[in-house]
């Protein structure tokens, strides 16, 4: 081996390990950041959910349904969504009034529910199991939620 | 030069051997571990309320058992040097092109059954990610607490394989050196090494897997392309053998 295939050897080694020991111990990760531009990229490519149809949603009680997407409730109101279709769909839904919406997590066996402001628009991804989406209403008289198509 | 220095080269095989063992049973060290509490700290960090969460594992990721399918080549290519050890000229010359051209179909396919699964499940991860609230939690208790410590550890003991693996080689004949191919070949295996590293060290802790997914998805790709180079390449070697069959 020449003394130049030996130095080109050594030189790459050397980089090879400062580039793995660098990616390793990155100093600069910011562990609390919430998004990373390649994700935010990757994103565009990802397969959107489709909205989950009228159609599939039976409201109990049966009075919570006021018209087509409209549910109007004082209390509590139940979603329940069909099962069927492949993949993730998701439950466009937005309130006149603040309300606590809660349902099953896709795909596992536990239940989250989270806070969501008048106004503000919140999507429930339901799984091909379908399930029930408990909305509370937290405010008097009455919660007024419209389902959406997510555009 | 010299001859080709037989213990040396054992030890390159037994160590690129191992590479591929040990990418392949990576998923038993990896994850598996209970990310319940990484779970609910997350939640309430984004104000859901998750109650009766269970079954919440770290996952085990894709990346470095994908990185099998880039290092089998190189463990095919020397141990196809050492057969020559063993098997008659004549012999392994005919058996050669034939066993690569099965060989690199039979890799393509694989590859590309687990490009697709890996793509898929990319789109998945990102798409339940940016769901928010109810996609995200569901992101979080799949995917969302990759343990990167135990993949670093995993991941230094390949490069250490792959080194001694390439220092042995070298040492066992230098003029492996001017097998360009082989080179090439090498030089993809560490380089996927670090890229794997890199980007499990890149994002926050719970992105990692969607970047882990990212990984595998490229590196199933640099499967095909070696796989389709390899096929290419045997292609010479069963018509010359076909030809001489023929030819008695």
């Amino acid at each position: 081996m020449s003394k130049r295939t030996r130095n080109l050897l050594i030189i790459a080694l050397v980089l090879f390990l400062c580039c793995f020991g660098g990616s390793i111990g990155n100093p600069f990760r910011d562990e609390d950041s919430e998004s990373h531009p390649i994700v935010d990229f990757l994103d565009k490519f990802a397969s959107k959910a489709t909205a989950v149809p009228d159609s599939a949603i039976q409201a109990a009680p049966a009075s919570c349904r006021t018209g087509p997407n409209q549910f109007q409730f004082t209390g509590t109101c139940t979603l329940n969504v069909a099962s069927g279709g492949t993949g993730l769909r998701n439950l466009v839904l937005t309130s006149n009034k603040d309300m606590n919406v809660s349902s099953r997590v896709p795909r596992k066996d536990f239940t989250v529910s989270s806070d969501v402001r008048a106004g503000n628009q919140v999507k429930v991804a339901i799984d091909e199991r379908g399930g029930a989406v408990d909305l509370t209403c937290a405010a008097l008289p009455t919660c007024v939620v419209t389902r959406g198509d997510g555009s | 030069m010299g001859e080709l220095r037989k213990p040396f080269f054992v030890i390159a095989l037994i160590a690129i051997g191992l590479v591929v063992l040990v990418e392949l049973g990576s998923s038993l060290f990896i994850g598996g571990q209970d990310a319940r509490e990484a779970l609910l700290t997350q939640a309430a960090k984004r104000g859901i309320q998750a109650t009766n969460a269970s079954d919440i594992q770290q996952p085990p990721g894709r990346g470095i058992p994908y990185l099998a399918l880039i290092d089998v080549i190189a463990f095919y290519t020397v141990a196809l040097m050492g057969a020559s050890l063993i098997v008659p000229k004549k012999l392994h010359g005919r058996l050669q092109g034939l066993l690569t051209l099965i060989g690199s179909i039979v890799l393509i396919i694989v590859s590309l059954i687990l490009l697709i699964i890996a793509f898929i499940e990319l789109l998945i991860m990102v798409g339940l990610f940016f769901a928010f609230p109810f996609g995200t939690i569901a992101y979080l208790a799949i995917w969302g607490f990759f343990p990167r410590g135990d993949a670093a550890i995993i991941l230094s003991l390949l490069m250490f394989l792959k080194l001694v693996f390439a220092g042995f080689l070298i040492l066992a004949q230098p003029r492996f050196l001017q097998n360009k191919g082989l080179v090439a070949l090498i030089a993809t295996s560490l380089v996927a090494n670090i890229v794997v590293a890199f980007l499990h060290g890149l994002v926050p802790i719970i992105l990692v897997s969607i970047v882990d997914d990212l990984a595998a998805v490229i590196f199933a790709i640099v499967a095909i392309i070696w796989a389709v180079i390899l096929l290419i390449g045997s292609i010479p070697a069963v018509v010359k053998s076909v030809r001489v069959s023929v030819g008695g």
